[in-house]
């Protein structure tokens, strides 16, 4: 039964995997099995998007059948039962730069696999990232750029939550088509991640939520 | 509508090395194809080169062997005036947008020169994502480039489409742009045809039905290939669906020709 949610959800067909799930909790299953089990789904998800046999479009009907699991698993699960987030994860595009599409997927992937995440949007000012992090108080910042001129967006990102006395509290992780790990060093940031599966496993190691 | 051909841009590859090596023999082969396949228009664009340079010279090898006017296709002030001093006939800049620092350089080259102006619905604040935002940036174009000398027939207003996989109503909120624009503000309107497939699978399909969408929106002008056989006898048969086609001359002529690719 485990398998076939699994199955359903990865291959995403709506109705069979809400049935599934439906089954599985009137035959007694642990609710929190079943959100687990989706989120293993999902990972399948995001492994077919990588190999390149699902798009985007496939990525949010993930999210909208894992949206209509949670609302039928919710009442299952007692009130002391928490499920606790993750941590906190920032993210945006850097100043001068405004695409969203590869943010916006790490941002699913984190938000799908427990993280709590602030998406502060595109083109967003040094400025504006402190602010948020002073407020939204993250363990992770995940800086995108998918333009060169973002690399020095980046490195004035990172100067100015250091001159704010907050680069010790965050662990830094960029991303973006034209970034690697030497675009790391040179703007200082902790970590460079190849993709949106890459993001949650830093996130989970910085976070140490396994 | 008119047909922009979209093939001379720097961000191919092969036209970059071509504009390293000063290859004219590439240049104007690719301009005199993409006339012959039906542009109206061509775009120039050298961003990824020694653009000011690189402008001037691409502009004089194609109208070498050309008569169709070109599209300077430049965020940049000093490039696109470069371009309209070597240009013959009145060319159309490609683009202006309500970001501050674009407008600054280039109104004064719009003021100064007969040409047609691309204006994209951008501000400080980035791509809009509703109707009313796109209409209200449009709105503000049309008044600051008609108080520096352009008809409003000459001005091309751009209402960037975005990727539907991204927000699946990205491509209606487009032809509702594109309607409304043409409405209110008695305008031109324009479009690239790549950026709506993003990020999907067979992008050329959707570029083709996006299209003609588009036509029927009563859209002037696309940058596109015009040596994409498809795309060529979509806009064919759009044009006869329309009754844009004179008792179907063209799309017959076409045909006898063996233009017709289905």
């Amino acid at each position: 039964m485990q398998e076939k949610l699994k199955e359903l959800m990865a291959d995403l067909k709506e109705e069979e995997a809400l049935e599934a799930a439906k089954e599985m909790l009137d035959n007694g299953e642990d609710p929190l099995e079943v959100l687990e089990i989706c989120r293993k789904a999902v990972e399948v998800v995001g492994k077919r998007f990588e190999e390149g046999t699902y798009f985007i479009p496939d990525l949010l009907m993930s999210g909208e059948i894992l949206e209509s699991i949670s609302d039928i698993v919710k009442p299952h699960i007692s009130s002391d039962v928490e499920t606790k987030k993750c941590g906190k994860v920032l993210i945006g595009t850097v100043e001068g730069d405004i695409h969203d599409i590869g943010k916006n997927i790490v941002t699913f992937m984190l938000e799908v696999n427990g993280f709590d995440v602030m998406d502060i949007g595109v083109d967003v000012p040094p400025a504006v990232f402190v602010e948020k992090i002073k407020e939204f108080k993250p363990q992770v910042v995940g800086l995108c750029g998918l333009l060169t001129l973002a690399f020095d967006s980046m490195k004035n990102t990172i100067e100015a939550l250091a001159n704010a006395g907050l680069r010790d509290q965050v662990k830094v992780m960029i991303g973006g088509s034209p970034t690697d790990e030497k675009v790391a060093e040179y703007v200082g940031a902790d970590a460079y991640g190849k993709d949106a599966n890459a993001a949650v496993e830093l996130s989970r190691k910085w976070t140490a939520c396994a | 509508m008119l047909i922009i051909g979209e093939k001379l841009n720097s961000t191919i590859p092969s036209v970059r090395k071509a504009l390293e090596e000063k290859d004219v023999k590439f240049v104007q082969e690719m301009a005199v194809k993409q006339c012959e396949a039906g542009a109206d228009y061509l775009d120039v664009n050298t961003a990824m080169g020694d653009e000011v340079q690189d402008m001037e010279w691409i502009v004089r090898t194609v109208q070498e062997v050309v008569d169709v006017p070109l599209c300077i296709d430049s965020t940049d002030a000093e490039t696109i005036e470069r371009g309209l001093k070597v240009h013959k006939g009145k060319a159309m800049i490609n683009s202006i947008t309500m970001e501050k620092y674009r407008l600054e350089g280039i109104l004064p080259l719009i003021r100064d020169n007969d040409c047609s102006v691309v204006a994209l619905t951008v501000d400080d604040q980035g791509i809009p994502t509703t109707v009313e935002e796109r209409l209200c940036i449009a709105g503000e174009l049309v008044e600051v480039i008609q108080q520096n000398n352009v008809a409003l027939d000459d001005i091309y207003i751009d209402p960037l489409v975005l990727p539907v996989a991204v927000k699946t109503d990205n491509a209606l909120k487009f032809f509702q742009s594109l309607d409304e624009i043409k409405e209110r503000y008695q305008v031109k309107t324009i479009s690239g045809l790549s950026n709506v497939s993003h990020s999907l699978p067979k992008r050329k399909v959707i570029n083709r039905y996006f299209l003609a969408i588009c036509m029927s929106m009563g859209m002037d002008a696309a940058i596109m290939d015009p040596m994409d056989a498809k795309i060529m006898t979509g806009v064919l048969a759009t044009n006869l669906l329309l009754n844009q086609d004179r008792v179907c001359q063209e799309y017959l002529t076409a045909y006898r020709k063996d233009l017709l690719e289905d």
